[in-house]
C-alpha cells in the first residue's frame, strides 16, 4: 500500500500537466459542436458569404440579396479592405459580393453590370458562385422577355423556390456522431501524452538510484513492489479514461447513451490500456526526466498528426496511411471512423470493430513483451 | 569579452535537452504539419464527384435532362461537375450509394426528378442545386412558351410556329452570361501557411529558454556557476551582454535550420521579400530572448519552474496565433484584438502573414515595431531588476 500511495503522491506533482491536456481536449471537443444540423432530414449546406451593397435596396438588388440570405450564411464583416481580406483568408467567409452603385438601374437598362467578387476558391465559394449565377441568369431570362421589373423579381423568386425532392437514406445522427468521433480522435493525443508523460515521470522517480537501493534493501518482496506499482499505473489509466468518458457524456450526450457510444467507450478503453503499455515501455527504457518529456511529446504529437486525430483521416496522403499501420493509434482511429459509419449494430457489423480491437490488443501484448525482455536484460 | 562569449557558448551547448527543444523540436513539428496539412488546400476545392442516373423509361424520354447532365459530366470540360454512372434500375444505384461509390443518384418518376443521397453535405447540396437548376429551366421554358403563344393568339396570329418558339426559348434559357467580375485576384490563399508561421514564432520564443539558461548561469541565486561568476572581477554588464549574445547566436542557428528545412523540403511560401523576412525573424528572435532574460531575472523561482512558465507562455501564445487551429487567430484578432496585440507569437505570425498575403508593407511594419517595443520593455524591466543585486551570503 505504501508504494501504491506514494505512486499517487508523485502523480500529484504533475496535475497541472494532466489538467492542461484535458482542457485542450475539452476546448476542441466543444469547438466542434457549433453546427446545427441534428436531424435526420436533409439540410442544405450554406456557404459563408458577405454582401456589400453600394446600391439601393430595391428591385434586382433586393431580390438577389434576399435569395442569398436564404441560401447562404451572410456574415457581417467590418467593411474595410483589410478586414474583408482577412476574413477571406481565414475562411470566415469564402465569397464576398460587392453590388456596385446603380446596379439596379443599369441592369434594367440592359447594360449588363457586373458584381465585384472576391473569392478564396474553395468549395463554399464554388457553391456561392453557383447560387449567384443561378439567380442572375433566371432574372436575366425574364428581363430579356420584356417583363416588368416587379414581375421579373416575382417570377424569379417563384422559379427558384421550386425545390425538388431529396431523400436521405442514412438514419444516423451524423452530426452527433461526427462530434463524438472528433472528440475521441482528439483524445488519442491527450491520452497518449498524459500516459507516457506521467507514467514515465513516476517510474523515473521510483528508479532514482538512492530510492531504488532503498527499496531493494527493504523487506518488501520485489513481486509485491512491482504489483503495487503496476496497480497504480492501471488505476491511473482507468481513472483517466473514466474522466474522459464523463466529459464525452456531457459534450455529446445524444450519442454517448446509445450503442454507438458504448463502442466508442470500449475502443477508447482498450486504447488507454495500450497507451499505458507504451508508457510502461518508455518508462523502463528511459531514466532521464527531460528525455521522457521529449519522447512523450514526439510520440503523442507524431501519432496524432500521422494517424489523423487532428485533421480528418481522409485528408491524409495514402502513402502515410499505409506506413502508419505500424502504430496502434492508426487502429484506434480507424475504429472510431468505422463506428461512425455503422448503420445498424449487429453481430456482423461488429466484426470489423472487434478486428481493430484485436490489433490494438496485439500491440499491448507486444509492448509488454518488449518491456519484460528489456527489464530482464537490464538486471 | 571573447573569453566570456566562448565559455557561455560552451556551457549552453552542453545542455542536450536545450538543443532538442530549440533545434530539433520545431523541425519535427514542421515535418508533422507537412503530413497533416499537405492535402487540405487541394481538398478544399470542389472536385468532380460521382453520381448515378437511373436510366428508366422516363429518363430516356426526357431530353432536356439528358443533355444538361451530359454536359456537366463531360470529361475534359471546364464545367465538369460529375463523373457519371448509369444504372438500369434503382436497386443498382442504391447499392452504389450504400457502398459509398457515389454521392447520390437521380431518378425521374412520374415526371418528377428525385435525388437520393446518404447524408447532408456540400456535394449533396451542389447536386441538389444543379438538378433544381435544370428543372427550373424546364419550367421557365414552358412558362415563357405558353405566354408567347397566348400573346400571339391575342394578336390574332393563327399560324403559330411552335417549334420555333420552343427552340428560341430553350436557347435563351440556357444562355449563360457573365454576371460577375473578379477583383484583383490574390493567389496567396493557402491558409495552412499560418501553421508554419506559428512554428517560426514558436522557435523564436523557445529561444527564451536559451536566454533564460544563459542568464541563470550568471545568477548567484540560481546556480553554483552563477555564484562563482558573481565573485569574479568582471563587469556584470559585460557578462550579461556576452551571454545574451550567445543565446541569440544559438537561436539564430536554430532558425536558419528551421527556415532551411521548411523552405527546401516542405516548400513553405514566405513570400518574395527576402530582407523583410530576415528582419522579422531576427526581431522575433530578439523578442524571444528578451522574454527569457525577463523571466530569468525577474522571477525568483527554481529553474524548472521558470522553464515551465516559458513553455506554457509560448504554447499559449502559439495557440492564440493559430497553431492548434488556424481559425483561432482570426477569432482572437476580431473578438479580443488586444490579446494578439501584446502576444509576441501573434506579432511574428501576423508579420509573416502580412508579407505573404498583402502586397503593402504597412501591416508588416506595425508587427516589427511592436516586437521591438516588446523587447525593449522587457529588457528595461530586467535591467532594473538586475541592478545592484548583492548578496552578503546565500
Amino acid at each position: 500500500m505504501i508504494v501504491f500511495n506514494y505512486f499517487f503522491k508523485i502523480l500529484k506533482q504533475y496535475k497541472v500537466m494532466i489538467i492542461l491536456y484535458t482542457a485542450i481536449l475539452v476546448i476542441f471537443g466543444a469547438f466542434s459542436l457549433n453546427t446545427n444540423d441534428t436531424g435526420t432530414d436533409f439540410t442544405i449546406t450554406k456557404p459563408d458569404i458577405c454582401i456589400i451593397n453600394q446600391d439601393k435596396d430595391s428591385g434586382i438588388t433586393q431580390g438577389l440579396t434576399q435569395y442569398l440570405t436564404e441560401n447562404a450564411n451572410r456574415k457581417d464583416i467590418k467593411q474595410e479592405e483589410e478586414a474583408l481580406s482577412d476574413a477571406l483568408f481565414y475562411r470566415e467567409v469564402s465569397y464576398i459580393i460587392t453590388i456596385p452603385e446603380n446596379y439596379q438601374t443599369d441592369w434594367l437598362a440592359g447594360k449588363e453590370p457586373k458584381l465585384i467578387i472576391q473569392s478564396n476558391g474553395n468549395y463554399e465559394a464554388s457553391l456561392a458562385e453557383m447560387l449567384t449565377n443561378n439567380y442572375l441568369q433566371t432574372a436575366d431570362t425574364y428581363r430579356k422577355n420584356n417583363l416588368e421589373e416587379d414581375q421579373i423579381i416575382e417570377k424569379t423568386k417563384q422559379a427558384l423556390d421550386q425545390k425538388i425532392n431529396i431523400e436521405m437514406t442514412s438514419n444516423l445522427n451524423n452530426n452527433g456522431l461526427s462530434q463524438a468521433n472528433f472528440y475521441f480522435n482528439f483524445a488519442n493525443y491527450s491520452i497518449l501524452a498524459i500516459c507516457i508523460f506521467v507514467v514515465g515521470m513516476v517510474m523515473s522517480s521510483f528508479r532514482k538510484e538512492m530510492i531504488k537501493k532503498r527499496t531493494m534493501v527493504s523487506p518488501m518482496k520485489p513481486k509485491n513492489y512491482n504489483r503495487a506499482n503496476f496497480l497504480g499505473i492501471i488505476v491511473l489509466g482507468v481513472a483517466l479514461w473514466a474522466v474522459y468518458l464523463v466529459i464525452s457524456m456531457i459534450l455529446v450526450k445524444d450519442v454517448m447513451f446509445t450503442l454507438h457510444g458504448l463502442y466508442y467507450a470500449i475502443n477508447s478503453f482498450i486504447f488507454t490500456i495500450c497507451a499505458l503499455s507504451i508508457a510502461f515501455l518508455i518508462g523502463s527504457i528511459l531514466q532521464n526526466k527531460e528525455a521522457i518529456s521529449g519522447v512523450a511529446n514526439v510520440i503523442s504529437l507524431g501519432s496524432a498528426f500521422l494517424c489523423g486525430s487532428f485533421v480528418p483521416v481522409e485528408w491524409l496522403p495514402d502513402s502515410i496511411l499505409t506506413i502508419v499501420h505500424i502504430l496502434p493509434s492508426y487502429w484506434y482511429i480507424q475504429n472510431n471512423e468505422y463506428i461512425k459509419t455503422m448503420e445498424e449494430i449487429t453481430w456482423e457489423s461488429t466484426q470489423p470493430f472487434l478486428m481493430n480491437i484485436g490489433m490494438i490488443i496485439l500491440f499491448i501484448i507486444g509492448f509488454l513483451l518488449v518491456t519484460n525482455w528489456f527489464s530482464k536484460r537490464k538486471k | 569579452m571573447i573569453h566570456q562569449f566562448t565559455y557561455a557558448l560552451k556551457s549552453l551547448f552542453r545542455n542536450k535537452m536545450l538543443i532538442f527543444w530549440t533545434f530539433a523540436f520545431p523541425i519535427i513539428m514542421a515535418f508533422f504539419f507537412n503530413i497533416a496539412f499537405s492535402n487540405i488546400v487541394e481538398d478544399e476545392k470542389l472536385d468532380v464527384f460521382p453520381i448515378a442516373i437511373v436510366q428508366n423509361q422516363e429518363w430516356n424520354n426526357d431530353e432536356i435532362f439528358q443533355k444538361s447532365i451530359e454536359t456537366l459530366g463531360k470529361e475534359n470540360s471546364e464545367d465538369r461537375l460529375f463523373s457519371l454512372h448509369y444504372t438500369a434500375n434503382e436497386q443498382e444505384a442504391k447499392k452504389l450509394l450504400e457502398d459509398e461509390e457515389i454521392t447520390g443518384y437521380l431518378i425521374v418518376e412520374k415526371e418528377e426528378p428525385k435525388i437520393v443521397v446518404k447524408k447532408s453535405g456540400i456535394e449533396e447540396t451542389v447536386f441538389q442545386n444543379v438538378i433544381q437548376e435544370i428543372e427550373k429551366q424546364k419550367n421557365i421554358v414552358v412558362d415563357l412558351i405558353t405566354q408567347k403563344i397566348e400573346e400571339q393568339m391575342k394578336q390574332g396570329i393563327t399560324t403559330i410556329d411552335q417549334e420555333k418558339i420552343i427552340n428560341e426559348e430553350l436557347q435563351s434559357v440556357q444562355e449563360k452570361g457573365t454576371y460577375t467580375a473578379q477583383k484583383n485576384e490574390n493567389n496567396h490563399l493557402d491558409y495552412t501557411m499560418i501553421e508554419y508561421y506559428t512554428l517560426i514564432a514558436m522557435a523564436c520564443l523557445y529561444g527564451a529558454i536559451l536566454g533564460m539558461t544563459a542568464i541563470n548561469n550568471l545568477l548567484a541565486n540560481m546556480s553554483t556557476k552563477g555564484m562563482r561568476v558573481s565573485v569574479a572581477p568582471v563587469k556584470r554588464m559585460k557578462m550579461i551582454i556576452s551571454s545574451s549574445l550567445v543565446a541569440l547566436v544559438a537561436q539564430l542557428i536554430g532558425l536558419v535550420l528551421l527556415f532551411a528545412f521548411t523552405l527546401l523540403i516542405i516548400k513553405v511560401d514566405y513570400g518574395e521579400k527576402i530582407f523583410p523576412i530576415i528582419l522579422l525573424a531576427f526581431v522575433g528572435a530578439l523578442a524571444g530572448l528578451s522574454l527569457g532574460v525577463f523571466v530569468g531575472t525577474v522571477l525568483k523561482r527554481k529553474e524548472d519552474t521558470k522553464m515551465g512558465i516559458l513553455i506554457a507562455v509560448t504554447m499559449l501564445g502559439c495557440f492564440f496565433s493559430g497553431m492548434m487551429g488556424i481559425t483561432m487567430k482570426y477569432i482572437i484578432d476580431t473578438a479580443v484584438p488586444i490579446v494578439n496585440k501584446i502576444n509576441p507569437a501573434s506579432m511574428i505570425t501576423d508579420g509573416f502573414y502580412a508579407l505573404y498575403y498583402y502586397s503593402g508593407l504597412e501591416r508588416y511594419w506595425v508587427n516589427v515595431i511592436s516586437l521591438i517595443i516588446f523587447s525593449i520593455v522587457l529588457i528595461a524591466l530586467s535591467t532594473i531588476a538586475l541592478r545592484r543585486q548583492k548578496y552578503d551570503s546565500i
